[in-house]
């Protein structure tokens, strides 16, 4: 258990409040911060592929079915798309991409673990730190959520340009979907770091649950030591070469925009309809994480900020392919090893990680647990998508209304991680940009061929209005023909 | 598993067309040929590790005279001696290391902390060591909660510790003045400048006067403040004033040559004799620097740093946290916990052959060579030294015992290494040789091709060695992994946590193998001793070992630029009879720590 931790337990007691006592006020019924009509983005990345013989959608382009567990075959259990077949009419489900920047930048196949710096930036890769498969490559350019973070925040100035979120910690090099650009030096890469710990998002956004008093302190505080952090940086960064400035740059602009936060979680948006325990340790640092409660708390605090108004734009990196440090324990005794025991020591985990499935996903015991896996995943999906459905936007709205949601897998199959041929699902229309209920099996339109996920990144950027002809590198191709309306 | 040694995951598993095919071959026992149609192998791929290491044998013989990487002491590290400081680069500008946060803030704050453990965490640089960048939104909100909750437990009781530059006088705004100018000197590592110390009196007089404080809430501020500016979170040359630039290079002044001796042997600030010798300008010297560099080793906070050089060089990560199948591996032979266990047994070993201390023989012989252990309850398993049980037992005392030194020999032996470079069921030759090429080599291996035929599955007949054997064979594989396997092949007996096993299936397991090109030429060995003296011995290990440190220092790969230092460095060490503790007083007083180029567009004096 970490201190700091330790305290704002002890604090929080003193103050009366023993564990979570939040306000549960619905985000919409606040008055001040009325959140705007427009466009939101929500890209999410996720680890190890799939079975594809359970995992396509049945039937045509619009005719097309989502099989139910029932219909799959038994030796396979479980049909991993399921949890989508409420929103079947608000998916595109677009098979056969290829992460082709990737290869070209590798002169040869791009394998599932090292295909991050590719996935969402479409360009091709610059000298940057190691990264899984001995790939020395760092993202070239900004990455699609990135981009047009930055353009809506020129157009709205939301306290947070964008929300950069994982559930898991410990990612090493792998831990980045989301790239700011390229490197400015090649020892680190361009991104932000994302967000783990759900307290302090939490905290960040709508304050600490602090009394009167205590959080006009706080904040007086805060605002105080951010003008000397501020004033400080500017003279550590006239002292640099200007490399370097471009670093500090970086920090003071991260000083800036945590002052815009802090006026943020003054405003009147009040703490919405989330239920989280200030006091927990849901990093859970000596045990096996709770990957599960820290991503639905990722999810409900993305809502709510974008019912607010606080940002815009989320990226989300649910796991990469290389993480083998965890388990699914909350799906059941079947995801950890007989006899063993979870809640007091650590001896059982790796043997039944994403990572260890994922590669056996075609043993007979190992299939359901891999098509179990994705279901999950999925579920998390749908609850993003019912999330959104269920929160108002101005003019009788929802979120979902105007969002375009991007599930985006990092491979094709579990056993071979190859980056060709990889399906990914779009939710959400983006107030009547995309053509949804659609199954697009071969996007490229021509046989054996691949289509770029630049079309992708491209129409996403089209569809939130932040028009272009094409993203990433021109080569690979303009928005994908058939997602438009 | 770490992400970096994690690629050759890929190699195990790929489609089942041809994992069929790699059956088909096996069973029809035809030669490898007709893998190589039915795969389409380029001889391309084969070559891209062998093209790769060529280019780092071309690199490194560079300015030795010819000599020839095996050669002469100095072989491959360049440079002659001149009185004329060398060129060197600059440190790349980064923040604090969570493992140097949570030092710092013991040693400033005067409070124990691992409040780092909860920072987002930090990505490996080019050095291979753990390199933080650039800030994000996610690390300032995460530095801030932890500044606000240090400072106020720093101040607890009004610590006299830590306000200790206003011992015995009244707590008052004079008592403010002190404190900044003293503190300061600590947060910032070097004295502030007066604009500097204004800022931080300017805090604490808007806190008592605008904001009503009273001193301890005030000092308690101004405390934050200082743990979330650049000057403290930053690990870079920050005198107060421009540098001076002469004969082309900037000469470290003392409080910045404190923060190098103290970061690189500490992984922490400057001890108040550091700070004593920088302003009396002993640290500019090379007599100064080595006494120095020699006390710093001496104390116990350098035996966590080595502990945290070894972690992070041998890509050991948390073994506490590592994942063994409990069927393959029960208790007693394995306990559940050993893991930690496992890795203090590995970084004990690293402390006393790379610090040494009385009757110890701190050379890199030994490190490569001794069959010292740290046995404890929780390990014995493991080591084949008894049951493993607590009985009585208390579970943090060790014992130093010799184990056998043709089992096991030297750092390379420990069971908690091999741990960590094996999967949960099988050790892994892969990345046990994939770590000494990488790290005790300093050579460059190049990413898998993309389609890899996989490793066959384990089955009955075919030992763990002679499936690597069948894989590396494959043309496409072949280039890179016998760089490898081959060397992993000395680590054969050695099962998934680290114990040995002399036989397999009822025959005595193969643990000869080849470090293919080293010192220029391939080195065939009969056992892991064999491979263990051959390293010991070469020069290119000994030359990666300064390597490694210097990246370590520096954060930073060596360049041209080092060579003369790196030279240097080893003269010393070959000097001393490859005294280690040598190498690292030599590397206090080189060059490269010394001195320091201007950045690009830097102001100077």
């Amino acid at each position: 258990m970490n201190n700091h931790r330790y305290d704002r337990r002890r604090f929080l007691k003193g103050l009366g409040l023993s564990t979570c006592l939040l306000p549960q006020l619905d985000a919409h019924s606040v008055g001040a911060a009325e959140p705007a009509p427009g466009k939101r983005l929500v890209v999410v990345g996720v680890p190890n592929g799939y079975r594809e013989n359970v995992y396509y959608p049945r039937g045509g382009q619009l005719d097309f079915t989502i099989p139910t567990d029932a219909q799959v075959d038994p030796t396979e259990k479980f049909s991993p798309l399921q949890p989508l077949a409420p929103h079947r009419n608000d998916i595109i489900f677009i098979g056969n991409l290829m992460f082709k920047n990737g290869w070209d930048t590798l002169g040869g196949a791009l394998g599932g673990h090292a295909c991050l710096p590719f996935l969402l930036t479409g360009a091709r890769g610059v000298p940057g730190p190691k990264i899984s498969d001995n790939v020395t490559f760092s993202a070239a350019a900004p990455s699609v959520d990135q981009f047009i973070a930055k353009r809506f925040f020129e157009q709205y100035k939301t306290a947070f340009p964008s929300l950069v979120l994982s559930p898991v910690k410990e990612l090493g090099n792998d831990r980045y979907l989301s790239f700011y650009g390229k490197p400015l030096d090649p020892s680190t890469p361009n991104a932000p770091t994302p967000r783990v710990d759900p307290v302090q998002l939490y905290t960040d956004l709508f304050g600490s649950g602090l009394g009167k008093d205590e959080l006009e302190r706080l904040r007086r505080n805060r605002r105080s030591i951010l003008d000397v952090v501020g004033g400080e940086l500017e003279a550590f960064r006239l002292r640099l070469g200007t490399d370097d400035r471009q670093k500090v740059q970086r920090h003071l602009e991260t000083v800036r925009a945590v002052e815009r936060q802090l006026a943020f979680s003054e405003a009147s948006c009040k703490a919405p309809n989330v239920t989280i325990d200030l006091a927990k340790d849901y990093l859970n640092t000596n045990g096996n994480p709770l990957v599960n409660e820290v991503l639905k708390l990722q999810i409900d605090l993305t809502v709510a900020a974008m019912a607010c108004d606080g940002t815009r734009v989320a990226s989300m990196l649910w796991s990469n392919s290389s993480n083998v440090r965890w388990v699914y324990h909350w799906l059941g005794s079947d995801f950890t090893v007989p006899g063993s025991d979870f809640a007091n020591n650590n001896e059982n985990q790796g043997l039944r990680n994403h990572h260890e499935i994922a590669h056996r996903d075609g043993e007979t015991g190992f299939k359901p647990l891999m098509n179990r896996v994705n279901q999950w995943y999925l579920q998390q999906f749908a609850y993003l998508i019912e999330r959104m459905k269920a929160t108002p936007d101005v003019g009788g709205k929802t979120l979902f209304d105007g969002a375009a949601l991007l599930y985006a897998n990092m491979q094709r199959t579990g056993g071979g991680h190859q980056t060709d041929r990889v399906a990914w699902i779009l939710a959400g229309n983006a107030h009547g940009y995309f053509k949804t209920g659609q199954y697009i099996q071969n996007p490229s339109g021509k046989a054996g061929q691949s289509a770029p996920q630049n079309g992708v990144l491209t129409a996403l950027c089209n569809a939130m209005d932040v028009p272009v002809q094409s993203y990433g590198s021109a080569d690979y191709g303009t928005e994908l023909a058939g997602l438009r309306r | 598993m770490t992400p970096a040694s994690e690629w050759h995951a890929a190699l195990a598993h790929t489609s089942i067309s041809l994992r069929l095919l790699w059956y088909h071959c096996l069973a029809m026992k035809f030669g490898w040929k007709i893998c190589w149609f039915g795969l389409s192998v380029t001889a391309f791929n084969a070559l891209g590790c062998s093209g790769h290491i060529g280019d780092m044998a071309a690199q490194t013989t560079e300015g030795s005279s010819g000599a020839g990487r095996g050669g002469s002491p100095e072989g491959g590290m360049g440079g002659g001696v001149s009185d004329e400081p060398d060129p060197t680069q600059l440190m790349p500008l980064r923040r604090l290391t969570r493992f140097e946060y949570n030092n710092v803030v013991e040693e400033l704050l005067d409070l124990r902390s691992d409040v780092a453990k909860s920072f987002p965490g930090e990505p490996t640089g080019t050095s291979g060591f753990s390199t933080p960048g650039l800030l994000s939104e996610a690390d300032f909100t995460a530095y801030r909660s932890a500044a606000e909750d240090l400072a106020a437990r720093s101040l607890k009781n009004s610590n006299p510790r830590v306000l200790r530059a206003c011992a015995g006088k009244p707590r008052d705004d004079e008592c403010a003045t002190l404190f900044v100018k003293d503190f300061g000197l600590r947060a910032y590592r070097r004295p502030l400048s007066d604009r500097e110390a204004g800022v931080f009196e300017g805090l604490y007089k808007k806190a008592r006067t605008d904001f009503g404080y009273s001193f301890l809430p005030a000092v308690e501020l101004v405390v934050s403040a200082f743990l979330q500016s650049p000057g403290f979170l930053y690990r870079w040359e920050q005198a107060p004033t421009p540098a001076k630039l002469e004969a082309k290079l900037i000469a470290l002044d003392g409080y910045e040559m404190a923060s190098r001796l103290s970061f690189l042997f500490w992984g922490n600030m400057p001890d108040s004799d550091l700070f004593a010798a920088a302003a009396a300008g002993t640290l500019q010297t090379q007599d100064g620097l080595q006494g120095q560099a020699r006390r710093l080793l001496g104390d116990p906070r350098a035996r966590k740093l080595v502990a945290n050089f070894t972690n992070e060089w041998l890509e050991l990560g948390d073994l506490g946290q590592a994942t063994k199948d409990d069927k393959t591996y029960p208790r007693p032979l394995f306990h559940p916990a050993a893991g930690s266990s496992l890795q203090r047994d590995v970084q004990q070993f690293a402390q006393r052959f790379m610090l040494g201390g009385p009757g110890i023989d701190a050379t890199f012989k030994e490190l490569m060579t001794s069959p010292v252990a740290f046995i404890d309850v929780l390990n014995a398993g493991v080591y084949g030294l008894g049951t493993g049980t607590t009985n009585g037992d208390n579970w943090f005392s060790y014992k130093l015992e010799q184990l056998d030194p043709n089992v096991r020999p030297g750092l390379l032996t420990r069971a908690g290494f091999l741990a960590a470079k094996a999967n949960a069921y099988e050790g892994d030759p892969i990345k046990r040789g994939k770590i000494v090429r990488e790290k005790l080599l300093c050579q460059a291996l190049v990413p898998p091709p993309g389609a890899v035929p996989p490793l066959p599955e384990p089955q009955e007949g075919l030992t763990n060695r002679q499936r690597h054997q069948m894989h590396m064979q494959l043309p496409e594989c072949s280039g890179c992994h016998r760089l490898m396997d081959p060397i992993g092949f000395a680590f054969s007996r050695f099962d998934a946590v680290g114990a040995y096993h002399e036989s397999e299936g009822g025959e005595v397991i193969d643990w000869s193998g080849t470090v293919v090109d080293l010192d220029g030429k391939d080195a065939p060995f009969k056992d892991v001793a064999g491979l263990a003296a051959a390293l010991a011995q070469s020069d290119e290990a000994r030359q990666c070992f300064v390597k490694q440190w210097l990246r370590f220092a520096l954060r930073r790969e060596e360049v041209k630029a080092d060579d003369a230092s790196l030279s240097e460095i080893y003269r010393s060490f070959a000097d001393s009879g490859f005294q280690i503790p040598e190498l690292f007083v030599a590397l206090a007083s080189s060059d490269s720590l010394r001195f320091r180029e201007a950045a690009k567009g830097e102001p100077l004096q």
